[in-house]
């Protein structure tokens, strides 16, 4: 069975008759993970925020299904405590709302969906210790409001760290390597890579091949104009960052 | 001749129980009151036989309509306070806080409840003791309506003289409890902070219910802080939702002082804080803030008057509110620097979060400058709950109300952070947290 699987889907900003994606297809299988790339204004993020459950978008026609649900039908929040995770391309600052407290409530929430007990403060402090760790976060940003002061790299790693308390079943990583250096880019994708496994997928959205040399894909999209103009393999992204998009745009203009 | 016929055909706005009610205290005050405390109340009554009542044709008053008050009718509070018991009042204590507590029912001070013992460096009086007592001394009974009314109808209260220097740690709490025998009454609970050079006090003024019934209360608060004294007040208003309530806080912040003064207002219909500050010395500090949580068609309305009469004194206000359902919030915000008062710092703001598309705010900053060195600002927003912070949050897991409810206490928390007491900052936290999940429904939540 697949994890996700989105079928001919198309949509548009709501109250605006233009069509953004215009029949997007792909599916992903429990182990994988596929990176879809395109230019600004392809339609990339419009797909992350229709997967996330945003408001504001209509989807027009085509289906998703997520581990057999039908994703259209699920509020976000019910979405996320099924095992979904939408790393944001910019994320929000949350004055006077504390990180770990904001964070307990979410894995309790996702928690009390699979029918587990809350958390018990300790557990969460070892949680949320070991976590941070791996994102090299410090206590001090921890201590904090949600992303409050965080400069742009700091809330990305803030988002994997999330993640990685969260433990979804499937990533969705909306250009989570912008605005970041090497150094950030390198502990962002350590910790994406420690929550690949048998049973989770991962969606890569990103402008640039460079995060793939770290974030392995196994499948690459390569989205032009609201379509996926071609599909393959991790060379695909080598082979785009050599000709360009335009290149591709020929293919799917032909 | 025509104009006497028009005239005579505009209702009076007065409430027409206010004579009876003032008789009706004129006998209790003569038998209680120290001369000076009868001079200020006899005062009170010759302004209040001349001072325009308030209507919304009135400035000050434009979105504030008291007729519901001036209607009643409302009678003196009983002087024989109802029995009230250590349990009932043991509701509205603050977890975690030693207090010394001061209770008055139904406008009555409660001796047995009360903790009035001399402590050393603070002395607490009753107001109806013969003694000598600054009562009235800020003088707001003579340009106020209410304050007028309130000080005229003067039948009990208290004063806080804290001596030089003592630095009183407890907090005073002080509990004006409404019971079911308010029903209908007029209550003019009166404090008095005479905090002497140096001294440091922190007084709370509770405003509760035990039933929910129709009543008028018109406290009037003094807070008199000299040279380098540090006072802190917090006003907390939880009363029936059918109750009206119009505050009278008067501070006159001297040389080097500081006053920090915040209300919060949950409960109510109707609610009319007027908070006036002096800063009649260089070097004072003012910070004045309120937060706000209304639902279903609760009024509240803040308005400030800020008074720099000497150079180099700060003040700061922050007013934020959180409107539900068809809710209404007011605030007026009067900044007047002298022109002797360079080097004025003032610093204003006012802030309201609309959790439904029929709540509303009116804000009306007024500046009035005629010193030419001095930095004054003022600023007001007006928003709804944030889609993309709520689409966050729930992204995570997190349910609408939930998410919501983090929005909220956020919004609070710039207010709530000057509460330097932290049980009290908690306790006010719960305030929040329960008016939210028992009046404001989420289905109002924008989204």
């Amino acid at each position: 069975m697949s994890l996700l699987k989105i079928t001919d889907l198309h949509a548009r900003i709501e109250g605006d008759g233009r069509e953004i994606l215009k029949g997007i297809s792909l599916e992903i299988k429990p182990g994988e993970v596929h990176a879809i790339m395109g230019v600004n204004g392809s339609g990339k993020s419009t797909l992350a925020n229709i997967l996330g459950g945003k408001e504001g978008y209509e989807v027009t026609g085509g289906s998703i299904t997520f581990d057999g649900k039908e994703l259209l039908e699920l509020d976000p929040e019910v979405r996320a405590r099924e095992g979904l995770f939408l790393a944001f391309q910019y994320p929000v600052e949350l004055p006077g709302v504390l990180t770990t407290y904001f964070l307990r409530t979410a894995l309790n929430s996702v928690r009390e969906h699979k029918g587990l007990p809350p958390m018990s403060v300790r557990d969460f402090s070892a949680l949320v210790k070991e976590k941070a760790k791996l994102l090299e976060l410090s206590d001090e940003m921890l201590k904090r409001a949600v992303n409050e002061g965080f400069s742009g790299g700091e809330k990305k790693r803030n988002e994997v760290f999330q993640m990685a308390v969260l433990e979804p079943k499937l990533a969705i990583l909306d250009e989570t390597d912008s605005g970041l250096d090497i150094d950030a880019l390198q502990i962002v994708a350590e910790g994406v890579n420690r929550l690949r496994s048998k049973q989770n997928g991962m969606l890569v959205i990103t402008h640039y091949q460079r995060l793939l040399n770290y974030i392995v894909p196994d499948v690459v999209h390569v989205m032009i104009d609201g379509r996926i103009v071609q599909s393959g393999g991790k060379d695909l992204a080598l082979k785009l960052e050599g000709q360009g998009y335009a290149a591709f745009k020929d293919t799917a203009a032909a | 001749m025509s104009v006497t016929a028009r005239k005579t055909s505009v209702p009076d706005p007065r409430p027409s129980w206010a004579d009876s009610a003032i008789a009706a205290a004129a006998e209790r005050q003569k038998l209680a009151l120290s001369p000076g405390a009868l001079r200020v109340a006899q005062e009170a009554k010759a302004v209040w036989a001349k001072v325009l009542f308030p209507t919304p044709g009135l400035e000050e008053w434009k979105y504030t309509n008291p007729e519901a008050i001036s209607k009643g009718p409302f009678s003196l509070a009983s002087e024989a306070p109802s029995s009230v018991s250590a349990d009932d009042v043991q509701r509205f204590e603050i977890p975690g806080l030693p207090v010394k507590r001061i209770v008055f029912v139904d406008g009555v001070l409660s001796e047995p409840l009360s903790s009035l013992s001399q402590e050393s460096g603070a002395k607490v009086s009753r107001i109806l003791s013969k003694e000598q007592l600054p009562v009235g001394a800020l003088g707001a009974h003579k340009s106020e309506p209410f304050a007028a009314l309130a000080t005229a109808l003067m039948s009990d209260g208290v004063s806080i003289s804290v001596s030089p220097g003592a630095d009183i740690a407890i907090p005073f709490h002080v509990i004006n409890i409404a019971t079911s025998a308010a029903e209908k009454s007029v209550c003019t609970p009166r404090v008095f902070v005479d905090a002497a050079i140096g001294s440091r006090v922190t007084v709370i003024e509770s405003h509760v219910t035990l039933a929910g019934c129709q009543y008028v209360t018109l406290p009037v608060t003094e807070i008199r802080a000299a040279q380098n004294a540090v006072v802190d007040h917090y006003r907390l208003q939880d009363e029936s939702l059918q109750s009206f309530q119009v505050s009278q806080t008067d501070i006159e912040i001297a040389r080097d002082a500081q006053v920090r003064a915040h209300v919060f207002s949950f409960g109510g219909k109707l609610v009319r804080n007027n908070v006036s500050v002096r800063m009649i010395g260089s070097n004072g500090n003012a910070l004045l803030n309120g937060l706000s949580l209304l639902a279903g068609s609760q009024h509240v309305d803040n308005s400030t008057s800020i008074h720099h009469v000497e150079p180099s004194s700060e003040s700061r206000e922050h007013f934020k509110g959180i409107y539900a359902d068809e809710s209404r919030g007011v605030f007026s915000g009067t900044i007047t620097v002298e022109q002797i008062a360079q080097k004025t710092n003032a610093f204003q703001s006012n802030q309201a979060l609309l959790l439904s598309p029929n709540a509303s705010i009116e804000t009306r900053p007024q500046l009035k400058i005629w010193a030419d060195d001095v930095k004054c600002t003022h600023g007001a927003t007006v928003g709804q709950l944030d889609s993309d912070a709520m689409f966050y949050l729930r992204s995570r897991g997190i349910d609408r109300e939930t998410a919501r409810n983090f929005l909220v206490h956020a919004f609070a928390s710039e207010v709530l952070s000057t509460v330097t007491v932290e049980a009290l900052r908690q306790y006010v936290e719960g305030f929040i947290s329960r008016k939210l999940d028992t009046d404001c429904q989420a289905g109002a939540a924008a989204e």
